[in-house]
């Protein structure tokens, strides 16, 4: 089980996809979640070229005017897909991890900075039908908050 | 779950803030199937946010430590067969030599029959409850013979024993002394067990301005550490010429020097907690306590023989890395901010019974 997470400000330009690609290739990722992507349309070309490889499952979350976009991508070999559940700010995903054949569900959430909107996600995210009770769950993403004061510096409140 | 590498996951361009804002969430079902999954936090390269690779590592840290597990006491006959392993022993050499070797040799007769003859717990249950299934669908027709009868009771106790030798040996594992037996299969004594050992490791440190996880350049690396801090210099730059000592009266100094007696040796080992061990690699107190009968002898003699000789062999030194700071990346405290790893020499000196001279 190897996930790669990255908030990338903005897919755009060659320079991103590269160094996606280059990450990839060296930590051998099974599983990659990105957090705003930032561009309007995905294509199955588009996603292979980013992997490096064609053996991929990809799902885009749009958000609203290319912000809070989100992209999950998995090894399919790896991983088989059976359904996701999308919502604004994040992308379930469940389905069978193929060696173990354990069925787990991996979530891609992007949390916007005002509070009222975290909270809504929070709320969309346990009330979740999709998500069986005791899950094999990993929340993988940018929350855009921290739990302690120590977590963070040079910001004033 | 740890993060490995950075403290934060998000820099703004000009430095002066910076958060952790990425992190990566998992449910404890996830923690049982990767249980060594950690986050590692990658170069920033194209964005304020550093990606976070999540890989599940599990490093071989090389020879595995002698532990004394109490759920031993519980297996019927076992003090006398720890007897009878002591006294075979054919042992050259002094005094302390001797019972150094034959603790050795104990040991390595221990670890063959923990794995031999008391074997895989799970197993065993699990072989004693398909025992106990199989009579279950035989006796439906007629009334139970009395062997029959007999041989679920015995099945049952078995099970029974085994099922608190399990529970004891979990709450071992977790080191929680007010979780109480019976309390092992809660997940929070669970989950407390695998979290502690996730903590507990060592996710690689810096050498040289690089990032090394390997085990073994770590552990060499742990080892100069000590090694430098250890190196005796020719002139230490002190001068206590002028110093006036306080000195001990003729009476405290003869106490100190006069021989040591049995009574003298088992006071510190009574009241050392059981569970606890002199060293990593050695028998802890409750197996001391428990075959005190006939090994007191043999400690007694040795320490005699160190008394009189003071002789070399005995003091082998173990480095146990035990980190002060979550997830340290470097071995230093002050050259490097945010990191450091405490070191505690071990020395099972005196017998190891002594708790006075460490």
């Amino acid at each position: 089980m190897l996930i790669i997470n990255l908030n990338i400000r903005g897919l755009g330009g060659g320079t991103k996809a590269r160094y996606l690609r280059e990450v990839i290739a060296s930590e051998g990722a099974k599983f990659i979640y990105i957090q705003e992507t930032k561009s309007m349309v995905f294509s199955d070309a588009k996603c292979f070229a980013l992997w490096g490889g064609n053996n991929i499952g990809w799902i885009h979350n749009e958000g609203e005017n290319g912000g809070g976009s989100l992209l999950s991508m998995w090894k399919k070999e790896v991983f088989g897909y059976e359904s996701h559940v999308m919502g604004k700010g994040f992308i379930a995903i469940s389905g069978q991890h193929l060696r173990l054949s354990h069925r787990c569900v991996i979530v891609n959430v992007y949390a916007a900075c005002a509070l009222r909107e975290k909270e809504r996600l929070w709320e969309e995210l346990t009330n979740n039908k999709a998500v069986p009770q005791d899950p094999i769950l990993c929340l993988c993403g940018g929350f855009n908050s921290v739990r302690t004061r120590s977590e963070r510096k040079g910001v004033s409140n | 779950m740890p993060l490995v590498g950075k403290k934060y996951t998000w820099f703004k361009e000009n430095g002066s803030a910076k958060s952790k804002l990425d992190r990566v969430l998992v449910t404890e079902k996830w923690l049982q199937i990767w249980p060594m999954c950690k986050q590692y936090v990658q170069r920033r390269e194209v964005s304020d946010h550093c990606a976070l690779v999540v890989k599940s590592v599990d490093k071989d840290w090389g020879l595995r430590p002698f532990r004394t597990i109490d759920t031993w006491h519980m297996e019927r006959g076992f003090n006398g067969m720890v007897k009878e392993m002591c006294q075979s022993y054919v042992v050259q050499g002094n005094e302390i030599a001797k019972l150094k070797d034959k603790l050795k040799m104990l040991k390595g007769d221990l670890k063959v029959w923990n794995r031999d003859v008391l074997g895989n717990l799970h197993t065993k249950k699990r072989d004693i409850m398909q025992e106990i299934e199989n009579l279950d669908c035989q006796d439906v027709y007629d009334d139970p013979l009395e062997s029959v009868r007999l041989e679920r009771l015995e099945l049952m106790s078995r099970l029974r024993e085994i099922d608190s030798k399990i529970d004891s040996l979990i709450s071992l594992k977790a080191r929680m002394n007010w979780l109480k037996y019976g309390d092992s299969c809660t997940k929070f004594c669970h989950s407390s067990l695998r979290w502690k050992r996730l903590r507990n490791e060592l996710k690689g440190v810096e050498v040289g301005g690089q990032w090394c996880e390997e085990s073994c350049t770590v552990r060499l690396e742990a080892k100069k550490l000590f090694e430098n801090r250890f190196k005796a210099t020719k002139d230490l730059g002190v001068r206590l010429g002028a110093v006036e000592f306080k000195t001990l009266t003729l009476e405290k100094n003869l106490s100190l020097m006069s021989v040591f007696i049995e009574e003298e040796i088992k006071e510190p080992v009574w009241q050392c907690e059981g569970s606890k061990s002199p060293g990593p690699d050695w028998f802890n107190f409750s197996f001391i306590k428990k075959s005190w009968d006939y090994i007191n002898d043999k400690f007694v003699i040795a320490l005699v023989a160190f008394h009189e000789t003071c002789s070399k062999g005995f003091n082998a030194s173990f480095i146990a890395l035990v980190p002060k700071v979550r997830d340290p990346s470097s071995f230093f405290t002050r050259q490097c901010s945010n990191a450091s790893v405490c070191a505690f020499p071990l020395q099972p000196s005196r017998g190891s019974c002594s708790p006075k001279s460490t």
